[in-house]
């Protein structure tokens, strides 16, 4: 959620500065290679890029004791926005940082308006309802001919502009699970747009609820009353973003990790085993952000043959991939560098996969491996599924 | 309004200090400046200053750099390494400072398991320390404050542990240390200062240097590597938060009267059964179970209920030290000076269970990790922002129940609070040899008023307290001991006079973080 930082003033001023929000709990700390939890302070080391920095910041704009500079700008916008930090911080003093920084960006478009890396993806946006200047037309591309669709579905499989243009895929093992598994289900296109995130993630909030206004209406136009995601910042956007502004969506949302277990639970299905050594990464989105940890793990444990090896670093205090909120476009170095520690973690785990249920994670992965040589598979988590289902 | 102006030579200055860390780790934007204008303490708040600089130097060589500059401009250094400090100790004092942040000293150089000792620099915290020694059967006692806190600082600043009845004040921890003087002079200390030897021994020849180190608040240098005593750990490799350990058991006993508290608290730190003893307030449990605020909240309304049970109660944790079955003979030890002290021992899973029927969020099984890797402590700043020990006195433990009634009268006459936004404990130390008594305000972070409100009392206490109660306000704990706050009482006045010869000694430019303890 956002925050308005004038009435938050208060709050902001009661961080304790413990320090908690550097690090994952230390309840569950196991090593001190792997004990880090906010990208961006690890990376840049500055007090400043830590949260409680960031909250002085925030303060000393609202007291007018600063003006924007480069630097601030760099603190601003070179974070993931995971919500480390806050995941930390709700166990604790209840500052909120998360909320804060993403009300900050808002403050700094406001007054400069968006940094040349995110004005460069609004732009595409706005003209081809996706941020990676692709052809409207060319959404669909990815879809096989021999899936089904059903107009008429009240289910629908929201692609995402990710999977549809860079990590066609998972949208392409999605849709096969979808009718693997004998359900009917509908798509938005050419009426699904990008879903605002990486708008709403770098404080360009009015033309993201532009795309949340187009996406509701052609949502409401179909008659959908259950939409499915593989995307986990789409999934985030609708299930969280989207009701700070028009409340009740009047439409179930699911990840379909969640749409799965769910119908596991309902139906007995047979899976082909998959005899590997996984570990999986919780994406940011899907995670601190939606609080769903457990559904991506009970899919695999419904696949015989998988051994799940966690990493030291897991749900509320798993480490970002490091692509998200407008960071892999304007600053990807640091989506790398904090991609390669997550690796590294991997790595640590002996395991043969490394899978999560993000696109936006899984490509971040893939462009950090050519640079940091690992000895595991990359592989999307629907992917898996797909192997076992066929 | 805080003031961000520059010095005449500053482009100088930045540019010779550039040169020792590198471009990436200097800077002097407003907004990496502002940062380290204040912490939580009213000290700080009520005069931010921000640095001109900010540094982050990675060894010791070049931390001896940059005090050279320092002297040769005059420049004030200010060092912060975790920065969980709530003293206005790491905050500039004065325009101009060189802020040396030491996240970049962040390496456990070894632990040495034969010799149960570990050599660290100065940004590992306790958390970190402590993953990587359990591994390895040993461990170091977390503070009472977040396990997120400098191992190294919080020993220099005489931090403490919960396990203080069991293993005394941490600084007694320190075996060797390496530290560069004001004047940017290495002083390797016991037997580490003989190169070669190794650091396995606190005392070198001729006086103990690290003395005059711990307690000075960083005004006499800085410490870039710290070798530590390690003690025996068999609760296995992990700490699992949800399981007390399992070399562990934990007992509450309550009490119908203070005299007889104190009496058991005696008995139970000489009895050398347990790792704590602590009598516990009743508002730090209210603060510190809950997982949400508003469950402390609808909590805090419920404290009457609690009270009879709450208001002399002890918490005692008997560990095995080097065995497991050592638990079996503490708790009969325990129960057996309950009886003799009339106390009531109430099982720990019992009165969680009890406490649990009273707020929806507790978590009392949590809360007994925090003794060993404290995580939740900052949850007391949740009420009203700031927190702040107003009066911490270390005395004989026959004199605690006399500064109990000394704080309560005193609280009377406060002028903000409520009466029950306050709390107090009382901690045997060092196998009962003296205990620590606390009383803390918790004050609103945005009321100049209530800041100035705090200071005012502190300094109150200070001297009622001198005066009446014959006990050692101006111990080597550093936040009472702030000069704003202790300097209408003599005897102050003449330490410091006596200590400046010592501060001149080592600074005779004065630039080590000025204006905390020693001040002209």
């Amino acid at each position: 959620m956002t925050v308005d930082l004038n009435e938050y003033y208060k709050i902001i001023r009661n961080c304790s500065k413990c320090a908690m929000c550097r690090n994952m709990s230390p309840w569950d700390m196991q090593s001190k290679e792997f004990k880090d939890i906010c990208p961006s302070g690890t990376r840049f080391l500055f007090e400043a890029y830590f949260a409680p920095g960031k909250m002085e910041i925030t303060r000393a704009l609202l007291d007018n004791e600063i003006q924007y500079t480069d630097r601030l700008e760099h603190i601003i916008f070179a974070c993931p926005l995971c919500g480390g930090c806050q995941a930390q911080c709700e166990e604790v003093n209840i500052i909120n940082p998360l909320d804060v920084m993403q009300d900050l960006r808002k403050k700094y478009v406001k007054a400069k308006g968006p940094i040349p890396a995110h004005a460069k993806f609004a732009k595409s946006i706005k003209e081809l309802h996706n941020p990676y200047n692709e052809p409207h037309e060319n959404r669909l591309d990815w879809l096989p001919k021999n899936i089904t669709i059903n107009e008429d579905a009240k289910i629908a499989y929201f692609v995402g502009c990710t999977s549809s243009y860079r990590r066609e895929e998972i949208a392409k093992a999605t849709v096969n699970v979808l009718n693997s598994l004998g359900l009917e289900f509908n798509i938005l296109h050419p009426n699904e747009w990008c879903c605002g995130s990486p708008l709403f993630m770098t404080g360009q909030i009015d033309a993201g609820i532009k795309l949340m206004n187009h996406n509701l209406e052609a949502i409401k136009e179909k008659g959908i009353e259950t939409l499915v995601f593989s995307c986990a910042g789409c999934y985030k956007t609708f299930k969280e973003t989207y009701p700070q502004y028009v409340g009740d969506l009047n439409c179930k949302v699911y990840h379909f990790t969640e749409f799965l277990v769910e119908y596991f639970r309902k139906k007995e299905i047979k899976l082909k085993a998959f005899p590997k050594s996984i570990t999986y990464h919780d994406p940011c989105h899907l995670g601190r952000h939606s609080k769903v940890y457990e559904a991506p793990r009970e899919v695999l444990k419904q696949i015989p043959g998988i051994k799940l090896i966690e990493m030291e670093r897991i749900k509320e205090n798993a480490w970002c991939c490091g692509a998200g909120a407008g960071v892999s476009s304007a600053y990807k170095d640091f989506a790398y560098w904090t991609a390669s520690q997550r690796l590294k973690e991997a790595e640590s785990t002996g395991a043969e996969i490394l899978t999560t249920s993000c696109p936006f994670c899984i490509t971040n992965f893939v462009e950090a491996s050519k640079i940091s040589n690992v000895s595991f598979e990359i592989i999307p988590l629907i992917k898996i599924l797909e192997e076992a289902i066929k | 309004m805080v003031e961000l102006s520059k010095s005449d030579s500053h482009p100088e200055v930045y540019s010779k200090l550039e040169r020792i860390v590198g471009k990436e780790y200097i800077s002097d934007d407003p907004s990496i400046l502002i940062v380290h204008s204040r912490d939580q303490s009213p000290f700080a708040n009520l005069k931010p200053i921000p640095p001109e600089y900010v540094v982050l130097p990675e060894s010791t060589e070049q931390i001896q750099e940059i005090m050279k500059i320092s002297n040769e401009y005059k420049i004030p250094v200010v060092v912060q390494n975790t920065g969980v400090n709530a003293s206005g100790a790491c905050v500039p004092s004065e325009t101009g400072s060189i802020l040396m942040h030491l996240r970049r000293l962040n390496q456990i150089i070894e632990i040495d398991d034969l010799n149960m000792s570990a050599t660290i620099q100065p940004y590992v915290s306790y958390a970190e320390l402590q993953v990587e020694t359990m591994k390895t059967g040993l461990w170091l006692p977390s503070p009472a404050a977040p396990s997120t806190v400098g191992v190294v600082s919080n020993m220099l600043f005489c931090g403490m542990s919960w396990c203080m009845v069991k293993y005394g004040y941490e600084r007694r921890s320190i075996i060797c240390m390496t530290w560069v003087t004001p004047k940017g002079e290495i002083i390797k200390t016991g037997s580490s200062a003989i190169e070669n030897l190794g650091n396995f021994w606190w005392n070198g020849p001729g006086p103990d240097l690290k003395g005059i180190l711990t307690g000075a608040i960083g005004e006499l240098g800085i410490c870039t590597e710290m070798t530590v005593k390690l003690y025996p750990w068999v609760g296995g490799s992990r700490l699992k938060p949800d399981e007390v350990a399992e070399n562990t058991k934990m007992l509450a006993i309550s009490f119908s009267s203070g005299e007889r508290m104190f009496k058991a608290l005696q008995e139970l730190s000489r009895a050398d059964i347990a790792i704590f003893v602590a009598n516990m307030p009743i508002v730090w449990s209210i603060m510190g179970m809950p997982k949400s605020l508003k469950s402390s909240k609808e909590l805090w309304e419920k404290r009457k209920q609690l009270e009879p049970i709450l208001k002399y109660f002890v918490l005692v944790g008997i560990q095995g030290i080097t065995s497991i079955k050592q638990l079996d003979y503490g708790e009969k030890v325990v129960k057996q000076i309950a009886k003799e002290t009339r106390g009531m021992v109430i099982d720990f899973e019992i009165m969680s269970g009890a406490a649990a029927q009273l707020s929806p969020d507790l978590q009392p099984e949590k809360s007994r990790a925090e003794f060993f890797r404290a995580k939740v402590s900052p949850r007391i700043m949740r009420f009203k922002g700031g927190f702040m020990p107003a009066f911490f006195p270390q005395e004989p433990i026959e004199k605690a129940l006399k500064s109990e009634e000394l704080m309560e009268n005193t609280l009377k006459d406060f002028p903000i609070h409520p009466q029950d936004l306050y709390s107090s404990c009382v901690v045997p130390v060092d196998m009962g040899h003296f205990g620590l008594h606390e009383l803390d305000i918790f004050y609103d972070q945005n009321s100049p008023e209530e800041l100035e409100a705090c200071l005012e009392f502190a300094g109150k206490i200070q001297k009622l307290s001198q005066s009446q109660q014959d006990t050692w306000p101006p111990h080597s704990e550093w936040r009472s001991y702030h000069w704003d706050v202790v300097k209408d009482i003599p005897e102050f006045a003449i330490l410091k006079s006596k200590t400046e010869k010592i501060k001149n000694l080592f600074d005779p430019n004065r630039i080590m973080n000025p204006g905390k303890w020693f001040k002209e």
